[in-house]
């Protein structure tokens, strides 16, 4: 198998809290926040990796992580197997451009006191194009490739409205030549008619520039029409991964299953019946054992005390889940446990 | 498909303002009458006070015994003498260079260091940051004036020991409101994606971050200017600012203040002397303000 774009291997990202007096006269260890732990990643060129989850899940952590904007307690991020930190620093920067963002608040993500075709431009020339000739011509084309005309580069961010500015965002990723963007929420802020176009933009410079995405939302259905894959993540770690088309025909973790029943969706009857009760868990004293087994319709005694494992389950998907305990991919995956009404109050056992 | 509104592009239009007030400014001004208001007077004051030996003749220090707290407009004294015979007019406009001098040396100084200080820690984080905002918080715990008095008793009264201390003593304000700034612009998009486009650290930092942190910084220095100019007159006035003779509105006021009730022109002049070059400043902050802040 080639060298996947990007790897994430055992990534973890924990926060200790100060410590208290009490830890401190102990010399105890501090608690931590927990906010990515243990996640693995794989991006292949070209594709597109959804990462979603509730508020609170990490996964704003984990796109912070893959940019290298936060170091992790454990575990790297490898781009073409090599990891930016122990390459020359020449070649780290070039890594390290491969690599671009775009962000959710189109009203923090440009400066507001340069023109778009400015803001742009420095990407170019911090990219060593020093021909101003140049510049301007590929920041007219950059323009032109989000849908823009190019005397629209004298414009200031305060005069476009919020999925322009998402326009000219993802512009300016593409100056750098990225391989792969990590989109963190890039359309949750805007109007659906609006979020539709981004959307539409991002697909089609897929296949135009051949780009990777890690698109990261809480939001599904956007994730059902662009993601090829999908990683849930659950107070920081995996549930459920795999690929995007067996994940919503058939997901098997109960949490992806109350995801994607609360989500509205057309040609999908709703219904209710596994739907999760309850707030998430405090991300700093998550649950022990399997750290759903508060909000689970199906919730058994093992998952109090074991943490499951990822395991192989049907249609190439991973789920860390007892109910697919020692199961393996078979194509048997009507047996699984049908969602039982939760009795609220006493959780229900399947 | 429409990408934007067209009605949402253009610049919105400035708000209304009296047309009596547009007509006599040049045509940049208008719609920002402060600025331009105080920018004039700042410039009205520094031409009169820097060009002193074109508007008199007389000399600011110079004593004339049979001239002693002549009445202002008679004897050929403008506004009158002092009680040593001095033309109070001269000694206004020679007096006024020390304290534009407080005003500009003293401030752009500590605007400067203050703000890089603050910025390259907010920036830094970590306990270097630390280390440097409690510095900060060390001496925003000293009453600033003791502080300057302190510094001042230390070195000895004199123009370039007062600098000294407003230096030492007031590049804390600046360093705390760009270190604030630095800190929130630092989780802007704009300073996040430039970090990963491979912006170099100062590209960021004076590109970036920079342009949100100078209006604040700008307008916090005109508030500082005037502080900077009663500091320097209350040093004078209690007698350790810019010893005698040398002519400062401080000193001036309290050299006038044993003849309030029969010569209170003494204090008063150069105590409004001292507010409109106040009201300068504060005009030329607020107008700075709106100029620096960005049309977003």
């Amino acid at each position: 198998m080639s060298t996947p774009l990007l790897e994430a291997r055992g990534l973890s990202k924990h926060y200790p809290f100060p410590r208290t007096a009490g830890q401190w006269v102990r010399r105890a260890a501090p608690r931590v926040l927990r906010a990515v732990d243990d996640v693995d990643l794989t991006v292949e060129s070209g594709r597109t990796v959804g990462v979603v989850g509730e508020t609170g899940s990490g996964k704003s952590t984990l796109g912070r992580l893959l940019l290298r904007l936060e170091r992790p307690t454990a575990g790297e991020v490898l781009i073409d197997g090599v990891s930016p930190e122990e390459a020359a620093p020449a070649r780290a920067h070039q890594l390290r451009r491969d690599v671009q963002v775009v962000l959710q608040d189109p009203y923090t993500s440009l400066n507001p006191y340069l023109t778009i075709g400015s803001a742009i431009e420095e990407v170019l020339t911090v990219g060593g194009m020093t021909s101003h000739e140049e510049r301007r011509a590929r920041v007219a084309e950059l323009l032109e490739q989000v849908g823009f005309p190019a005397v629209w580069s004298e414009r200031k961010p305060g005069q476009l409205s919020g999925g322009g500015r998402q326009r000219v965002s993802i512009a300016r990723a593409l100056a750098a030549g990225p391989r792969l963007i990590v989109a963190d929420e890039p359309v949750s802020a805007l109007d659906v008619s609006v979020q539709a176009q981004v959307l539409n933009l991002f697909q089609r410079l897929q296949r135009e520039l051949d780009l990777a995405y890690v698109f990261i939302t809480h939001d599904l259905a956007v994730l059902e029409r662009i993601a090829d894959s999908v990683v849930v993540l659950y107070l920081g770690r995996v549930v459920e991964t795999g690929p995007a088309d067996a994940l919503f025909a058939g997901p098997g973790h109960p949490y992806t299953q109350a995801l994607l029943n609360a989500a509205p969706a057309l040609g999908r009857s709703r219904s209710t019946s596994s739907a999760v009760t309850g707030e998430l868990p405090d991300p700093a004293s998550p649950p022990a054992g399997c750290t759903f087994h508060t909000r689970c319709p199906f919730v058994m005694d093992v998952c109090r005390t074991t943490r499951p494992a990822l395991t192989p389950i049907a249609g190439g998907l991973h789920a860390a889940c007892h109910l697919h305990a020692g199961s393996t991919p078979d194509p048997q995956a009507a047996s699984r446990p049908q969602p039982v009404t939760p009795d609220p109050g006493t959780p229900a056992t399947p | 498909m429409t990408v934007l509104d067209p009605a949402q592009v253009g610049r919105d239009a400035a708000p209304r303002r009296a047309r009596w007030l547009a007509v006599p400014l040049p045509r940049a001004a208008r719609g920002r009458p402060a600025l331009y208001a105080g920018a004039g007077l700042l410039l009205v004051i520094s031409v009169l006070c820097l060009g002193a030996p074109l508007f008199t003749s007389y000399s600011p220090t110079e004593i004339d015994a049979l001239a002693v707290l002549v009445t202002p407009g008679s004897g050929g004294h403008l506004l009158g003498t002092d009680e040593f015979g001095r033309d109070l007019w001269a000694r206004l406009l020679y007096g006024g260079r020390y304290d534009l001098a407080i005003a500009f040396g003293a401030t752009t100084v500590t605007l400067v260091v203050g703000t890089a200080i603050g910025m390259a820690s907010a920036y830094a984080g970590g306990w270097v940051d630390a280390v440097v905002m409690r510095i900060v918080d060390l001496f925003f715990a000293f009453p600033f004036i003791v502080l300057v008095i302190a510094i001042i008793a230390a070195l000895g009264p004199s123009l370039r020991n007062m600098f000294i201390a407003l230096w030492i003593a007031s590049w804390v304000g600046y360093a705390r409101i760009a270190h604030g700034q630095t800190s929130s612009a630092s989780r802007y998009g704009y300073v996040i994606a430039a970090g990963c486009l491979g912006y170099s650290r100062r590209r960021i930092l004076v590109r970036h971050v920079l342009p949100s942190v100078l209006p604040f910084v700008t307008v916090f220095a005109m508030v500082d200017a005037v502080g900077n100019v009663l500091l320097g007159a209350s040093l004078g006035f209690l007698g350790i600012g810019i010893p005698q003779p040398t002519p400062e509105w401080g000193s001036m006021i309290s050299g006038g203040q044993a003849y309030v009730l029969s010569n209170w022109q003494l204090s008063l002049i150069p105590g409004l002397a001292l507010v409109l070059l106040g009201v300068a400043f504060s005009l030329l902050g607020d107008g700075l303000a709106d100029l620096l802040r960005a049309k977003g």
